[in-house]
């Protein structure tokens, strides 16, 4: 089993680190593999990699492996297989924090360079985010015990205020910060006005909650079956479903103020790696989060080539769904015809 | 092989003491004299959920080495009882003590070795299979590299195991014959020997690779009480351990958790056939409205008026022509 894991992980590295070189040879100007990985490239062509290519299919990488690590987190937390990153409100007052900061650098301060603002986006949406879930957290609580079903509900709930507070926002703004925000929330990958600090700090958030989360998988395999057959085998589930929450909220908090919403990522990847590789956490933790980077980088890299033909550059967030969304139906079918539990 | 220096059982079985709720003072024990601790101590627990009290002023102390019965009707407060012994639920009076601690504050590292609890039923919304939820019972620090038997005389263990339950059920007896203590010693699985040893130790082994929700809730039961064995607690907790179960496997279980408590561990289940109780259990608790009716030998039952006025059911009492214990045949009061 142990092997499985690491052939598994090792397999799927390898196929990271190879769409990723295709990922930065690949587009309107296409360059070689072997230039690129020997640094032969033309000062334009360097600048092209490092500055954009590189840049941008690190981020994919690191968003879709937070949300699909986040996902299979809470997916366990609140023991329900539809749950994904952003059910539990982490995700809305990411956005709100979000549109707030746009709509104010927008219509007070539209001399600042498009740099600051994406910094303060990005921001905004995090400290808001995390006002946000540690709110609804504190009102999950009942008698000293995180009560799922209604962080679970108030999570739905508190999302539709959200848009309905981001519905009134956008009608404040015009123009091409309209466009910005819609595609913010759409989820989109653009990176050229964020920093490179940013970026290393999703990968290295990613590490880490990824660290967390596999060594405590034991005791989240007991809490994702039952919190009284947890306690009753020597784990107390307050302990686990709180570093659960914690850790998966910090990551769809990053992983929502840099990319927005990209739909999709956090709910299936989950779901089609337990196929794979069964229901242990610590094997679903570190294989999801390497699927989940996988899969964003392609659909990405789909995005950025289908641009030219379209004529439009698609939001990733909706190329996920419109790809994951016919691929998760018929996984599914496929799994009820064989008579597997999803 | 595992040193417990703080909440170590005693391994001699204490004969079952009868007396109804036997007074004792909350203090837990000096340092060595845990053969004297009870191995679950309740002294003037409550508990209410909102606009209902579920358990009112109980009090019971439960000797290390006895098998308990928890009986009652339902909405007695059985399963809360079994929630506050474990530590799941925190009571609002009183105090529980397992092994002379709260049950609460024993750190996780150790409760899953000092107590274990079964709850009446557990839903897995994730297709865990039935191998790995056995494999949950078995704390992560037993699995270090040599503190963990892999038996290789595992087919002969298993076959063993499973003719003793199907020995059990084969004489279709309600009292299956104790075996001696050498043999119980030997059909005992041993302390934390693999997962497949405890399934087949209940005739569940072709379950190991099938998806835990998938398999049938009578299944699903012998799953989870082949993961409690794995466990292998001192004190084991069981929420009806054998609802959904048929016949045979019903007193296999029965079967295994008399040979646990005779071993030195501690059993308390919650029951609801009676006969089983009388004819496995060397304590029964009778359970009413949230307080304790009766505690004491199962004996003391079938004579006295109480499981009449509590089951509001005619008994009839017949002796076994076989072992001659009592028998209880109940049936619906004739309507007046």
């Amino acid at each position: 089993m142990r092997l499985r894991l690491t052939t598994i992980c090792l397999a799927l590295a390898a196929a990271c680190a190879l769409a990723l070189l295709a990922y930065v040879c690949l587009g309107a100007s296409v360059l070689g593999p072997v230039d690129v990985l020997l640094g032969r490239l033309s000062r334009e062509e360097s600048l092209l990699v490092t500055g954009f290519r590189l840049k941008r299919g690190l981020l994919a990488l690191s968003v879709g492996g937070a949300l699909a690590l986040s996902g299979a987190a809470f997916q366990a937390l609140l023991r329900n297989p539809l749950a994904d990153p952003f059910v539990v409100g982490v995700s809305g007052g990411a956005a709100i924090g979000g549109t707030l900061v746009m709509v104010f650098f927008a219509s007070l301060l539209p001399f600042l360079s498009p740099f600051v603002s994406s910094v303060a986006v990005f921001a905004g949406a995090f400290v808001a985010a995390v006002l946000f879930a540690a709110l609804l957290y504190k009102m999950s609580m009942a008698r000293g015990v995180l009560v799922t079903n209604s962080l679970l509900l108030m999570g739905v709930v508190f999302n539709f205020f959200a848009s309905a507070v981001v519905l009134f926002l956008k009608t404040i703004l015009q123009g091409t910060k309209l466009q910005e925000i819609l595609f913010w929330l759409m989820g989109s990958l653009a990176v050229e006005t964020l920093p490179d600090g940013v970026i290393l700090l999703a990968l290295l958030s990613l590490a880490g909650g990824l660290f967390v989360l596999t060594a405590v998988g034991r005791r989240v395999n007991l809490v994702s079956v039952s919190e009284e057959f947890s306690h009753g085998t020597g784990v107390s589930p307050e302990r686990t479903k709180r570093v659960l929450f914690l850790t998966a909220s910090a990551l769809v908090a990053i992983a929502v103020s840099v990319s927005g919403f990209v739909g999709f990522v956090g709910l299936i990847v989950p779901h089609a790696v337990r196929l794979a590789v069964g229901s242990d956490h610590r094997q679903l933790f570190p294989v999801s989060t390497l699927a989940g980077g996988l899969f964003l980088l392609l659909a990405d890299l789909a995005s950025r080539l289908s641009g030219p033909f379209l004529g439009t550059s698609l939001p990733v967030g909706a190329l996920t769904a419109f790809v994951g969304g016919p691929i998760f139906i018929a996984m599914l079918a496929r799994a009820q015809r064989r008579g597997e539990t999803v | 092989m595992i040193s417990r220096p703080r909440f170590s059982a005693s391994s001699t079985s204490s004969p079952p003491v009868g007396g109804p709720l036997s007074a004792s003072s909350a203090s837990s024990p000096p340092p060595g004299s845990s053969v004297t601790a009870p191995a679950v101590l309740c002294a003037g627990l409550g508990y209410s959920f909102p606009g209902h009290r579920a358990i009112v002023e109980v009090s019971l102390e439960i000797p290390a080495g006895a098998f308990v019965a928890v009986v009652g009707p339902n909405g007695a407060g059985k399963s809360t009882l079994m929630k506050l012994c474990c530590g799941f639920l925190a009571p609002e009076a009183g105090v529980v003590e397992v092994h002379g601690a709260p049950p609460a504050r024993i750190p996780d590292s150790e409760r899953g070795s000092v107590l274990g609890y079964l709850p009446q039923s557990v839903v897995s919304h994730f297709p865990f299979t039935c191998r790995e939820i056995v494999e949950m019972g078995r704390p992560a620090r037993r699995a270090a590299p040599g503190g963990y038997e892999m038996s290789t005389d595992q087919s002969v263990q298993g076959s063993v195991a499973g003719a003793a339950w199907r020995g059990a059920g084969a004489t279709g007896a309600l009292a299956a014959a104790p075996p001696t203590a050498p043999e119980a010693k030997r059909l005992l699985p041993r302390r934390g020997t693999y997962p497949t040893d405890q399934l087949s130790a209940l005739g569940v082994a072709h379950l190991a690779s099938r998806p835990f929700p998938q398999v049938s809730l009578g299944e699903q039961r012998l799953v989870l009480i082949a993961k409690m064995l794995a466990q292998d607690p001192d004190v084991l907790l069981l929420d009806e351990p054998n609802g959904a179960l048929d016949l045979a496997h019903s007193l296999a279980v029965m079967s295994l958790l008399s040979q646990r408590a005779r071993s030195g561990r501690t059993v308390v289940a919650v029951l609801h056939d009676l006969n089983l109780a009388l004819a496995h259990c060397s304590h029964v608790a009778l359970m009413q409205c949230g307080s304790i009716k009766y505690f004491g030998p199962p004996s003391g039952l079938p004579d006295s008026r109480l499981l009449e006025q509590v089951y509001c059911v005619d008994f009839a009492t017949v002796s076994h022509p076989r072992t001659g214990s009592p028998v209880l045949i109940p049936s619906l009061k004739p309507p007046e």
